[in-house]
């Protein structure tokens, strides 16, 4: 059984769609990526997911019930994350954890061992205590995952969970993410991507409502494992990109400060050491050199170009 | 009702952190106290002013019916202005906050939502209400003589009556605002024309909501319920309307970003 299944989604506002006939579904106990550039139809998505906002049509099932707006029966199969999550900052963070978990319908005692449990995963143990009106970015969003597990739901939601946050914050919600990898399935959006190259499993890609793709993270790499030369020099390339355009070898080429990054079209020509002669011939230093994979950026755009 | 309980004990819990009942308290203390103490002191005050050549001011002794003028003209004005910018935010502000998105993933069922509003909001109005009324007859009894207790627990379930319809259009208006100006803005307009119905329809007149603001020296006088129940009933009608629109517009509103 898929843990999410969206079937001809669509959301018009007037006369601009935000989603348009989206199908999809998502694995159990995966982590996936929810992907697109700003603007994409991501968060409207994920509103009809969780019953903020009604469809204009198309079916959404999460562990095998239906959603339908207005009806919050369905509420207790999963736990949501908002990009920026706003609590009562007049209640501390036990109390609203205390909130959140009587809403569910969880007994006291049990309420109580899962908050200690969900304050502990999240590092809020001391801070529990205190008024949310005085916690950072950070606790919040912390916070926000650990109301959003309260009642061990079988998937979670997260509307981009680290894109507010600064470096650390980021790494300890993804430190948090990874801790819940197998337990239950992830569903987050983001437009961070080495964020999605390093937790996801698979990824839903869209763009202008539309679907793009969804695929295994590993099976879409394979499938754009076209190799990649690295090459770093010890000072700026640009003069030699426009001779490299010429070699019949070289796809595409991105440049990167002092590094390039060509797309082989043949993968004959490293065995025949084409590239190397090239460069051996340019009079720049060269410090690395080596093949690579695309990485999940170099993806995103060329799915997103149609290619 | 799915989370209608712990709607209602977080409601009670705002409603006492942020400071709602303590400005609550305070504009009820103050207008029980306040009332026979003014009654009281206004021929003393007036007496005090220097003396007007051809102007002799003649006052009667001030009696509870001076009390229960203040009383009425008070809660009729300060106490439907405060109770408006108390209330009025209630919804508006939970989507202006964005902490509604954060409640309604939850299984907690929309009605639940609205009516723990009202109720954890009637329920502080009239606890403190009835508080302020009860040191309200004791300051005027023993500062401007005894009157009709059964009468004076007619007049207060009438006002009472009043504050919970304002309280009730309040949180109408809260609920399909997206802001807690608008709602206000809202409230004060429909108020109007409630007031507008005794003063241009005066047949009309005992239907009002706002009767007993008007009559009130009356039903102290005489006693006469009667008089005052149409306006009363029409009232209760209304808030009861006004909930049951809330909950079928919360039901459908989709929440914006």
């Amino acid at each position: 059984m898929a843990a999410i299944n969206i079937s001809n989604l669509s959301k018009k506002f007037g006369d601009f769609s935000a989603v348009s006939d989206l199908s999809f579904s998502v694995t159990e106990n995966h982590i996936v990526g929810f992907l697109g550039p700003n603007g994409a139809g991501k968060t409207t998505t994920i509103r009809m997911l969780i019953g903020l906002s009604k469809p204009t049509s198309g079916q959404i099932e999460i562990a095998g019930k239906e959603i339908t707006f207005g009806d919050s029966s369905s509420n207790h199969l999963f736990g949501y994350l908002p990009e920026q999550p706003s609590f009562y900052g007049w209640m501390t963070g036990r109390e609203y954890l205390n909130f959140a978990g009587e809403s569910f319908g969880l007994q006291l005692a049990e309420r109580k061992n899962r908050i200690n449990e969900l304050l502990d995963l999240v590092d809020l143990k001391e801070a529990g205590k205190k008024r949310i009106v005085t916690y950072s970015n950070g606790m919040k969003q912390r916070l926000g995952i650990a109301q959003a597990l309260i009642n061990k739901p079988k998937v979670l939601i997260m509307d981009e969970p680290v894109s507010a946050l600064d470096p650390i914050g980021r790494r300890e919600v993804l430190s948090i993410i990874g801790k819940l990898k197998k337990e239950m399935t992830i569903f987050l959006s983001t437009h961070i991507l080495s964020d999605v190259d390093r937790i996801c499993d698979d990824i839903v890609m869209i763009n202008k409502g539309k679907l793009v793709t969804t695929s295994s993270l590993p099976d879409l790499k394979s499938k754009y494992a076209a190799e990649v030369l690295e090459v770093e020099f010890e000072s700026d390339p640009e003069t030699i990109i426009n001779v490299l355009e010429k070699e019949s070898w070289a796809k595409k080429i991105k440049k990167d400060g002092t590094t390039l990054r060509i797309w082989l079209d043949d993968e004959n020509a490293i065995r025949a050491n084409q590239p190397l002669k090239f460069f051996a011939n340019c009079n720049i230093g060269i410090i690395r050199y080596g093949l690579t994979l695309p990485d999940i950026e170099d993806i995103f755009v060329a799915l997103l170009e149609g290619k | 009702m799915n989370g209608l309980v712990t709607m209602f004990k977080k409601e009670i819990l705002e409603i006492i952190r942020s400071k709602k009942l303590l400005i609550l308290i305070i504009l009820f203390g103050f207008i029980s106290i306040s009332s026979p103490i003014i009654a009281k002191l206004i021929p003393v005050l007036l007496k005090s002013l220097p003396e007007t050549p051809g102007l002799v001011i003649n006052l009667p002794t001030p009696t509870w019916k001076d009390a229960i003028d203040q009383l009425a003209k008070n809660l009729g004005q300060i106490g439907m202005v405060v109770i408006i910018f108390v209330f009025a935010g209630s919804i508006a502000d939970e989507k202006v906050k964005r902490t509604l998105e954060m409640v309604l993933p939850k299984p907690i069922k929309r009605s639940a939502f609205i009516l723990s509003k009202y109720f954890a909001s009637i329920v502080a109005v009239k606890v403190i209400f009835i508080l302020s009324m009860v040191v309200f007859y004791f300051y005027t009894f023993s500062l401007l003589g005894s009157f009709s207790i059964l009468h004076f627990i007619w007049l207060s379930l009438f006002l009472l009556i009043y504050l919970i319809l304002i309280l009730s259009l309040s949180l109408f208006f809260s609920t399909i605002s997206s802001s807690q100006i608008a709602a206000v803005g809202f409230t004060f307009l429909t108020e109007v024309v409630f007031a507008m119905i005794i003063v241009y329809f005066k047949k009309l007149a005992k239907y009002s909501p706002d009767y007993v603001l008007s009559h009130y020296q009356e039903l102290m006088a005489n006693g006469n319920v009667s008089d005052f129940l149409p306006g009363a009933l029409i009232a209760i009608l209304i808030i009861l309307i006004f909930v049951g629109l809330s909950v079928q517009f919360f039901n459908r509103q989709e929440v914006e970003r």
